[in-house]
């Protein structure tokens, strides 16, 4: 987990059940809201079959999708690359499913 | 609106968040305009997204999936389009509860089964206590209040 994110920032990354270890971390891309606090920025996919469906964007702009079982691959995150054009599958823990 | 909308690249902030089991409910604040907020529920056999009229029918919901009383008026989780969005309880047991958007003569119906009402409220109680108290207040925009169909 990146140091300095404040205890309601890693609460929430905890209840939307993002892996923050393994060799493929979720690291949160924040801004400030009109209030002055950060948030985590989500973001939806613009192309291909999860078009619409909202995600956690990371500090490299890649937006991060809940998705439940399926194919043999239990459940797990497909991090959408430039909105959606590809994706890779995380497993609960941060580590990359091949 | 909003050009960001339109095209489906708008950027969001999490506001508040909870989940339970299969479920994962947030609430989302725009980032370009004031006092735009849709809910977003997340679950097993759906995923729904619909545009908030107050964050105050946030806790109106909780406290509804917290009584199941068949006679009660459904209430009103946000707009789906030119739609509102409800929660109705199923007048016979056990506890089931319909997810209804209709317009017109067209229906969509989602059940929940008791097992996911109680997960859902779990979730709901956990996105009510992280919600900031000060945006709470209601709006004065009224949804339809007669019974779903």
């Amino acid at each position: 987990m990146s140091p300095g994110l404040a205890d309601k920032v890693v609460e929430q990354i905890g209840k939307a059940g993002l892996p923050i270890s393994g060799s493929t971390p979720f690291v949160p891309r924040l801004t400030k809201n009109r209030r002055g606090d950060y948030v985590i920025v989500k973001q939806a996919v613009s192309i291909g079959p999860k078009k619409g469906k909202k995600g956690f964007l990371d500090s490299q702009g890649r937006i991060w999708l809940r998705d439940r079982a399926h194919a043999d691959v239990p459940d797990h995150r497909d991090v959408q690359l430039r909105g959606g054009e590809e994706y890779f599958r995380v497993d609960m823990n941060g580590n990359e499913l091949r | 609106m909003n050009r960001h909308l339109e095209n489906g690249d708008a950027e969001f902030g999490l506001l508040a968040n909870g989940s339970s089991t299969g479920w994962r409910v947030s609430v989302d604040e725009s980032l370009d305009s004031v006092n735009h907020w849709s809910l977003e529920i997340d679950g097993p056999q759906f995923y729904l997204v619909v545009q908030l009229k107050d964050l105050a029918s946030v806790a109106a919901t909780l406290n509804f999936l917290r009584n199941p009383t068949p006679t009660a008026p459904p209430v009103t989780l946000g707009k789906f389009g030119f739609a509102w969005a409800s929660l109705v309880w199923d007048d016979e047991p056990p506890n089931r509860c319909f997810v209804v958007i209709q317009t017109g003569k067209s229906a969509l119906r989602l059940t929940l089964q008791p097992e996911d009402v109680e997960m859902l409220k779990e979730a709901f109680q956990q996105v009510v206590a992280d919600l900031p108290e000060d945006l709470m207040k209601p709006n004065k925009e009224s949804p339809p209040s007669k019974r779903a169909q």
